[in-house]
This record gives structure tokens, C-alpha cells and sequence, in this order.
């Protein structure tokens, strides 16, 4: 009898130590880089919005234009869907528009979106939460048959519970391997675009923080433009601080290099497939990559935040 | 004697000077060591044979007095064409419209009438490239000379957004330096221009990157693999999900059956 159960334990070992590493932890960290990278490029996008309309605020304030209620704030018992929202126009002016640069930012939407896509469905094949409901179920499964037999003869019991610790390791085995499969067919697949993606994701973003630093330059310069001697001290101080904040997001902004950290994005994923190729569990490449790439996104999302508050 | 002829040649080459430098439209930093070779150099200088320095000396005097006496002249003849021209034609070629009974057709522009004009850049014009001809040239060479046209074109475009960058920084470091409040409204307003213009320059170093067939095919990839690894994964929970509900029925049966045995 203990002969057997020790068998029986060795070849769960076995099993279990057969199946593939799946580098859980790297592709959660790789996904979550991916996702600091989406969130600095969604605040790149709303610091532009932003700062358009701090620019037109300080235009208004300056020029005291007088202000009325669009035509859109009159309500009728219709409930609108959709359309123009109710504002305040002051003047008859036309707003500051859109820049071209804008307009062209938004368009890179759809790759930062497929990127996240993918990095997020790597993380849910290699997902630890299906893998603790494996344990939860696995747990529950034994115990049944465990009573079950035990109905039986309890004898019968004890011998059948490792068999049952087999059968258990041996789903669990199957599973990682099959995750592994997928992840490694997935992982060649998406290399060639992740690189393309990657590089254009480069240039978008550095092209955005240029951007981004040109308008906070121009409502810098809109709020010191009123820094003159007829304000009071009090307001002086104010505004004083106001540029000041936008010439520190401006120096930290002028510091990062987003398109380095879309280059780690890229190697992040090649070290990810070659271990995954290889097979040998030398993940250390992988964590350095990896490491490297959700610092230097998180740098990222912190800089293009910066921004944002206007 | 041979001073006097020395000089001569100088007088007429100083006036020459004066008329070309007046019908001439592009001015460089290099037009005046082209001048000095021209006057002084060698070709000149050998005409002069054993008595260079004297000879050289008649000939620079007669230079600058033909220069100069070319000036004279059209200043004589502003002063007596009747107001046609002023003094201002001096400074920027300032010059008042032909009355009915004249005409400037057949006249030669006068580009520098005395000192140099401000230098205005033709704005960089894009040629189309020409469709290239199916032959002789063999597709690589095709792609090669496409991929060369394009690169020359990015190059362009990103020294533009360089040579931008560079001058708003000047802009930046004379707006900071000034007092005057009407010349910093000036710089300032140069400064929203040119930030304008760097803005419109991102926008197609943008749309270049985005706008690409490499890169649309390479987004319909990855959403490709993004639906396949979704598909499994969704797959692989729903196995466990089976499993842990298998696990709960086996788990059930095993209490009915205990209770029937109670009873049994």
C-alpha cells in the first residue's frame, strides 16, 4: 500500500514537473507595461484636449468677450439623443480648432488598442485565476470520489485518493501544456507585428510628445503673457505658480523618450518568444526585458500624465 | 602711362562690377570670394607682368572708382529723373508706378540696387514623382529607387521639424531676453507661426507612420492572434469551469447516495 502511494506521488511529481514553464509572471508584467503605455498615450491625447481649452479659458479671461447660453440648453419634453451639448458661448468666435497633429494622434487609436488587445489575451491564457479554479475544482473533485469509494469500503478509499491526486495532476499537466502551446504558436505569430506596431507606436508617440509640449508652451506663454505689473501680487503669485507647474511637466515631459520604451516593448517580446522557443526555463532574459520595459512605461504614463490636469 | 591703363581697366571693371552685382538675384556669402577672384586673382594679376605692385595699386583705385562711379551715376539720375524714382530705391528698390504714357515692359529688374536684399527661401515645392516606366528597370531597382525617394523625403521632413525645433528655441531664448513689450508681442506672434508649422509637420511625420499598408497588415495579424489566443483561453476556462461543475454533481450524488444508504 505505501509502496504504491509513493509511486503514485512520484509520477504526480513527475507530471507536474514535466509541464511547461508559461512565464505567467513576465507576460502579467508584459501585459501591464503594455497597459501603462496605452493609459500615457490616452493622457497624451486628453492633455491636448486639455490644454486647448486652458488656452481658450485664458483667451476669454484676457479678452472678457460677453458670454450666453448656446441654443443646445433649451429642453423640450424630448429627451435629445446625442447632438451638440448645452454650453456657454462667450463672444461670437470661433474656438481654437483641433490641430492637424491632434487629429492625426487620434488615428494611432487602433494600434495602441490592438497591442493592448493581445497583451491582455496572453495574460488571459496564462491566467492565474482559471489556474486556482483548476485547484478549487480539483480539490472538490477528489473529495467526491473519495467519498464516494468511501461508501464502498474505506479501504478502497485510501487507495484510491492518489490515484484521484494523479488524475488531478495529470489535468492540470495537460492544461499548462496546452497554454503553452498556445502561447508559444501565439507569441511567434504576433512577433513580426508586435515589431512593426511597436516602431510605428514609437513614432506616434514621439511625435505626440512634441505635441504635447508645444501646447503646454503655448499656455504657458498665454498665463505669463498676463504676468504683468497692473496685476495684483497676489495673482502675480498665482499665475507665477501655474507657469511654473507647466515648465516642470514641460522639463519632465522634454526627458522622456517614449519611443525607447516602445524599442523595450519590442525586445520585451522577442526575449518572451525565444524563451518560449527554447524551452529551457531561463526565463532570466525575459524578467530583465520584461523589468525594463514596465519601469520605463510606468516613467512613460507618469510623464504624459503630468500634463493632463492642465 | 602704364599706371593710367592699369587704372583704366580697373574703372572698367569696378563699373562692371556694380552692374552685375545690380541684376543679380541670388546673394551668397560666396559671391564675395568669387569676386575677389574674379578682380584680384591670378588671371589679373599676370596681365600686370614685372610691375605687379604699382600696376595693382592703379588698377585697385580705378576698381573702386568705377565701382563707385557707377553709384554716383545712378544717384545723379535719381536725383534728375523728375520724382520717377526717390532716394528710397536705394533702400529696398522702392520705386513708384510708370505713368500712363510709360511702360516697364523690356526693362531688367534691378535686384540690389545698393546694398543686399533679405533673402526669401522659395517654399519647397514636392515634385510628383513620374510613373516609372515598366521597363528596362526590374522591380527591386523599382523598389529601391521608390524606397530611396521616400527616404530622401522623410530626411527632408525630419530636418524641417529639426530646423523648427532650433528656431523656436532661438525664438524662445529672445522672447525670455526681452524688455520691450511691443517687440516680445512680435517674437511671440512669430512664435505662434512657428509653432503652427511645426505642428502641421508632426502631423504628416504622423500620418506617414500610420498610414501604411506594412502597418495595417501587421494590426489584421495581430488581431488575428489576439482572437485566437481569446478563443482558447475562453476555451480552456470553460473546460475548467466543467470540470469544477462535474466535481459539484459527483460531489451531490455522493451525498444522495449517502442519504439513500441511511435509509436502505
Amino acid at each position: 500500500m505505501l509502496r504504491t502511494t509513493i509511486l503514485v506521488l512520484a509520477t504526480v511529481a513527475g507530471v507536474a514537473g514535466c509541464a511547461p514553464y508559461v512565464y505567467k509572471s513576465e507576460i502579467n508584467a508584459f501585459s501591464s507595461g503594455v497597459e501603462n503605455l496605452a493609459t500615457a498615450y490616452k493622457f497624451g491625447l486628453k492633455s491636448l484636449a486639455s490644454e486647448r481649452a486652458a488656452q481658450e479659458r485664458l483667451r476669454l479671461s484676457s479678452d472678457r468677450p460677453p458670454v450666453a447660453l448656446s441654443e443646445d440648453c433649451e429642453v423640450s419634453l424630448k429627451v435629445p439623443e446625442g447632438g451638440p451639448p448645452c454650453m456657454a458661448l462667450a463672444g461670437r468666435r470661433e474656438p481654437i480648432p483641433v490641430s492637424p497633429v491632434e487629429r492625426q494622434a487620434m488615428t494611432a487609436a487602433p494600434v495602441v488598442q490592438a497591442l493592448r488587445d493581445y497583451a491582455d489575451a496572453l495574460a488571459a491564457v496564462t491566467n492565474a485565476e482559471d489556474e486556482a479554479q483548476l485547484e478549487a475544482a480539483q480539490a472538490m473533485f477528489r473529495d467526491s470520489v473519495e467519498s464516494l469509494v468511501k461508501l464502498q469500503s474505506d479501504q478502497a478509499a485510501t487507495r484510491v485518493s492518489p490515484v484521484v491526486e494523479l488524475l488531478g495532476a495529470g489535468w492540470t499537466a495537460y492544461l499548462n501544456q496546452r497554454r503553452f502551446e498556445v502561447l508559444k504558436t501565439g507569441v511567434n505569430a504576433a512577433n513580426a507585428p508586435v515589431a512593426k506596431l511597436g516602431k510605428t507606436l514609437g513614432e506616434a508617440f514621439a511625435t505626440l510628445r512634441v505635441a504635447q509640449a508645444l501646447q503646454l508652451r503655448t499656455t504657458a506663454n498665454a498665463m505669463a503673457s498676463g504676468l504683468v505689473k497692473n496685476v495684483s501680487a497676489k495673482e502675480y503669485e498665482e499665475r507665477l505658480a501655474l507657469v511654473e507647474r507647466k515648465a516642470a511637466d514641460l522639463e519632465t515631459l522634454r526627458r522622456t523618450d517614449p519611443r525607447a520604451v516602445a524599442d523595450d516593448m519590442v525586445r520585451g517580446h522577442e526575449a518572451l518568444r525565444v524563451a518560449l522557443n527554447d524551452n529551457t526555463r531561463q526565463s532570466k532574459a525575459v524578467v530583465e526585458a520584461v523589468k525594463q520595459f514596465v519601469e520605463r512605461a510606468r516613467a512613460v504614463r507618469d510623464a504624459f500624465q503630468g500634463g493632463k490636469d492642465g | 602711362m602704364v599706371e593710367f591703363g592699369a587704372f583704366g581697366f580697373g574703372v572698367v571693371l569696378g563699373w562692371f562690377a556694380y552692374f552685375t552685382n545690380r541684376y543679380r538675384k541670388d546673394v551668397q556669402f560666396g559671391d564675395l570670394t568669387t569676386f575677389v577672384g574674379v578682380v584680384g586673382g591670378g588671371a589679373v594679376t599676370a596681365l600686370f607682368g614685372d610691375g605687379k605692385t604699382i600696376l595693382f595699386a592703379a588698377y585697385g583705385i580705378g576698381l573702386a572708382v568705377g565701382f563707385f562711379a557707377y553709384f554716383l551715376a545712378l544717384l545723379w539720375m535719381v536725383a534728375h529723373s523728375g520724382g520717377a524714382f526717390t532716394l528710397t530705391w536705394f533702400l529696398d528698390g522702392r520705386r513708384k508706378k510708370p505713368a500712363d504714357d510709360e511702360t516697364t515692359e523690356g526693362t531688367a529688374p534691378t535686384e540690389h540696387p545698393m546694398a543686399m536684399q533679405p533673402i526669401v527661401m522659395p517654399p519647397m515645392v514636392i515634385q510628383p514623382v513620374p510613373p516609372h516606366p515598366a521597363e528596362p528597370f526590374a522591380p527591386a531597382v523599382l523598389e529601391v529607387a521608390e524606397r530611396s525617394t521616400t527616404d530622401f523625403v522623410r530626411e527632408a521632413r525630419d530636418q524641417a521639424v529639426e530646423d523648427t525645433f532650433l528656431a523656436l528655441r532661438e525664438l524662445a531664448r529672445r522672447i525670455a531676453n526681452t524688455t520691450e513689450a511691443s517687440e516680445r508681442d512680435q517674437l511671440l506672434k512669430v512664435q505662434a507661426e512657428l509653432t503652427a508649422k511645426q505642428n502641421d509637420l508632426l502631423a504628416l511625420r504622423l500620418k506617414e507612420a500610420l498610414d501604411n499598408p506594412d502597418v495595417r497588415r501587421a494590426l489584421e495579424q495581430l488581431r488575428a492572434t489576439t482572437e485566437d489566443l481569446n478563443k482558447v483561453a475562453s476555451e480552456m476556462k470553460a473546460a475548467t469551469e466543467a470540470f469544477l461543475k462535474a466535481s459539484e454533481v459527483i460531489a451531490r450524488v455522493v451525498k444522495v447516495i449517502g442519504i439513500l444508504q441511511k435509509f436502505v
